[in-house]
């Protein structure tokens, strides 16, 4: 068979499944043999569709009239992403269709935070392994809920109608392993707890104006955790036990440090931002590959201690994080250690400097690790010449005539 | 040689070959652990025992001509290799795809019949690549697809899937859903339009007794045309002129009626019938709203009004309950000069 209508159908869906969505429903325009095809799909992704105020949403009708009538036994992906022109009750339909056709993967992004967009049956699904919810509303939590099957959660600005709901759904998952929780900015909760036994990889970013009172994390099975607490009202943070805890990604205000940094001491990998240092008997046993962000005037003191506390520290990364800009005054004061710390003595085989300044007090950081990093195999220093205006070539030479 | 020897001789020599049959009659061998990699061989040799001799060589399906069984062993002989990298593989896939859009197709087809899933994603792709720039028109082109839609089939597209008996099933039975949830919608609507009526009322009576018939005047058109612009829009939110727990109890149990009358409705177009009912009854009565600020009627009689009004919405419900399903003829409600009330309703209503 040398035509490609002479393959059976299992094989046009498939190759159907490697086009994009709205292109695989356009075949079914070609010829008679297509014109069903698409509705054998596996995968539906409706993402993003932003509708025009005063438009027509034909998008919502398209979903409407096609869903239900989708031929695909079990619907595997299911990720819908409109605009909020329309009214939620048409998710509850179509979540309760992706439902009943054993939906695994449920993604759906919508503004709103009046009406419900779930029906009962999404929240007694068996089949759903991975959840991502964006910019909704979510109103309560059904008393017979589970959720057996999810393993992967994420709510990305979804506002909670009271503070209690979020655990309330984290307590409905027995085998969730990936929680990512991103705080909707002018929603603000007091307090929040998350707690999950099963918990492997959690990551909260707390928005900076809330006003916070503070919030508990109890998740004892936990091996990564990614901490964006940006709030500036003191607020505290209970961090429970995470004794499997192997990598770490902190960006905490003062008030916070030296409690998470008490949570955080068994981690071999750890990346961190603060505007402080934390106070001394903290000891990293086992950090092996250190990455601090050089933004702050402090951050020098932070590396210091860090130096310090650190006695099999392997790879050394300095940089300024993304989100930094241009704001950045760079490491200014550096407390020249009067102990050679140990790392650099028996351990530090690889550092790492981007975004490089040359100024002397950066200068004479580099210097230092460099001269006393006994078994340092590879260093390198990317300088941020337009920055400064000072030449590669220049750093370089001073680094090198440097005793 | 004679084949008894060559079977002889076989196990000794260092390859062990399987022979193969193609559907127009040419055989071919191919090294075993080449053969193996495809499912559907591996399944012949070991299940039936066939492939190790001519005599007995493995009829492969029609779709396997002899050009497109040598492409697929080349593919084989390269993947069956344990220690390849995946960017080896890959840089290899890359150049093997590099055919005619024909021979794509006949080689998706027969390494299909083959088994060979690692081959037919990779077909797959490519036949996916080729569709995804394409206009309609020239997708139809290339694979030579026939045009065979009517004008009306491409424009709406789902028309036909009511050829499926179950299709048709579940599409009824959606239509019959979605009929439902609007009318439950069309209800609450409905209902609350008339809870404000009956505030409304409550208002203008005090505007009546404490204020200036100018200030009522305006004030009541401006709340008739707000009634009026819900009534078209069909929404039940945004209405806060009555207390919102009022509102929510008097929803709650109205719909909580109003399911009962989904539930015991044998055809949904009586349903809807008593709906558009409901409207004729609720415009009459802003008209009645303008008679009675003109003819100044006294605090007794709004009374009376009061109660009347309240009366006739539970009426409405509880009849709704018991006598849904019969015919019913649209009732009005209006009121004479001087404050009587008078009611037309069909011969089911069932009230008074």
């Amino acid at each position: 068979m040398d035509r490609i209508n002479g393959l059976p159908d299992e094989v046009l869906v498939k190759i159907l499944t490697f086009l994009p969505t709205k292109k695989a429903v356009s075949t079914s325009i070609l010829s008679k043999r297509w014109e069903f095809l698409w509705m054998w799909l596996p995968r539906l992704d409706y993402f993003i569709y932003i509708t025009k105020l005063g438009t027509k949403p034909v998008i919502r009708e398209f979903i409407e009239k096609t869903l239900p009538l989708h031929r695909a036994p079990v619907l595997e992906c299911l990720r819908i992403g409109l605009s909020p022109t329309f009214e939620p009750k048409d998710f509850i339909r179509w979540i309760d269709i992706a439902v009943s056709r054993h939906v695994r993967e449920l993604e759906i992004s919508y503004v709103t935070k009046y009406g419900n967009l779930f029906p009962s049956s999404f929240f007694t699904c068996k089949s759903l392994v991975v959840l991502k919810l964006r910019l909704l509303v979510l109103r309560d939590v059904p008393s017979m809920a589970s959720l057996p099957s999810l393993k992967t959660l994420l709510l990305q600005k979804v506002y909670f109608v009271n503070e209690e709901l979020l655990q309330e759904l984290l307590s409905i998952c027995p085998v969730l392993e990936d929680l990512s929780v991103e705080c909707a900015e002018d929603e603000d909760m007091d307090e929040f707890t998350i707690s999950v036994p099963s918990l492997q990889r959690l990551s909260l970013s707390i928005p900076y104006d809330w006003f916070l009172e503070g919030f508990e994390i109890d998740t004892p099975s936990l091996t990564y955790l990614k901490l964006h607490d940006w709030n500036e009202w003191d607020h505290y943070s209970l961090i429970k036990n995470m004794p499997k805890l192997r990598e770490a990604y902190v960006i905490v205000k003062p008030f916070l440090l030296n409690s998470v940094i008490n949570s955080i001491t068994s981690v071999k990998r750890l990346t961190i931002c603060s505007e402080d240092v934390y106070c001394d008997g903290f000891v990293f046993n086992q950090l092996e590959h250190l990455k601090l962000c050089g933004c702050q005037e402090e951050s020098s003191n932070l590396l210091g201690q860090f130096l310090k506390d650190s006695p099999k520290l392997r790879v050394l990364d300095i940089s300024v994080e993304g989100f930094h800009g241009d704001n950045c005054d760079g490491m200014v004061c550096w407390n020249q250690p009067s102990l050679v710390p140990e790392c650099l003595l028996s351990s530090l085989q690889i550092f790492n400097w981007s975004q490089y300044s040359g100024r002397p007090q950066e200068r004479d950081i580099a210097v230092y690790i460099l001269k006393n990093a006994r078994h340092l195999k590879k260093a390198t220093i990317l300088a941020d010449t337009d920055e400064h205006g000072v030449s590669n070539l220049q750093m370089i030479k001073e680094l090198t005539l440097s005793p | 040689m004679s084949e008894g020897e060559m079977a002889i001789i076989k196990p000794e020599m260092m390859k062990s070959y399987i022979w193969l049959e193609t559907a127009d009659g040419s055989i071919q061998q191919v090294e075993q652990e080449v053969a193996m990699y495809c499912p559907m061989i591996c399944q012949e040799v070991l299940q039936k025992g066939v492939g190790s001799s001519k005599n007995y060589a493995i009829s492969l399906p029609q779709r396997v001509n002899p050009a497109m069984l040598s492409l697929i062993f080349d593919y084989c002989r390269f993947h069956h290799v344990p220690g390849r990298s995946n960017k080896e593989r890959k840089i290899y896939d890359e150049k093997f795809i590099r055919m005619d859009t024909k021979r794509l197709c006949e080689l998706t087809s027969a390494a299909d019949s083959l088994q060979l899933k690692p081959l037919v994603d990779l077909t797959s792709r490519a036949l996916a690549r080729i569709i995804e720039g394409k206009t309609p028109e020239e997708i139809r082109e290339i694979f030579h697809l026939p045009d065979d839609l009517t004008e009306e089939e491409k424009l709406e597209p789902l028309k036909n899937t009511m050829d499926d008996p179950r299709i048709r099933l579940l599409n009824r039975l959606y239509a019959k859903k979605r009929k439902e949830l609007k009318e439950r919608e069309k209800l609450k609507s409905v209902e609350v339009e008339e809870h404000v009526d009956e505030r409304s009322v409550d208002d203008l009576l005090s505007f009546i007794n404490g204020r200036d018939h100018k200030v009522v005047k305006t004030s009541k058109s401006k709340k008739k045309n707000k009634k009026r612009k819900e009534q078209k829009n069909g929404t039940s939110m945004g209405i806060c002129e009555t207390s919102e727990k009022d509102l929510k109890h008097n929803l709650h149990s109205k719909s909580r009626n109003a399911e009962n009358v989904d539930k015991t409705a044998s055809s949904l177009g009586d349903v809807s019938n008593l709906l558009s009912m409901e409207d004729d009854i609720f415009t009459p009565k802003t008209e009645f709203e303008d008679g009675y600020i003109d003819d100044e009627i006294d605090p007794a009689l709004k009374e009376m009004l009061d109660r009347e009004v309240e009366d006739f919405a539970r009426r409405l419900n509880s009849s709704w309950v018991l006598s849904i399903g019969q015919e019913r003829q649209p009732v009005h409600f209006s009121i004479n000069g001087n404050g009587a009330t008078r009611r037309l309703t069909g011969p089911a209503a069932g009230h008074k």
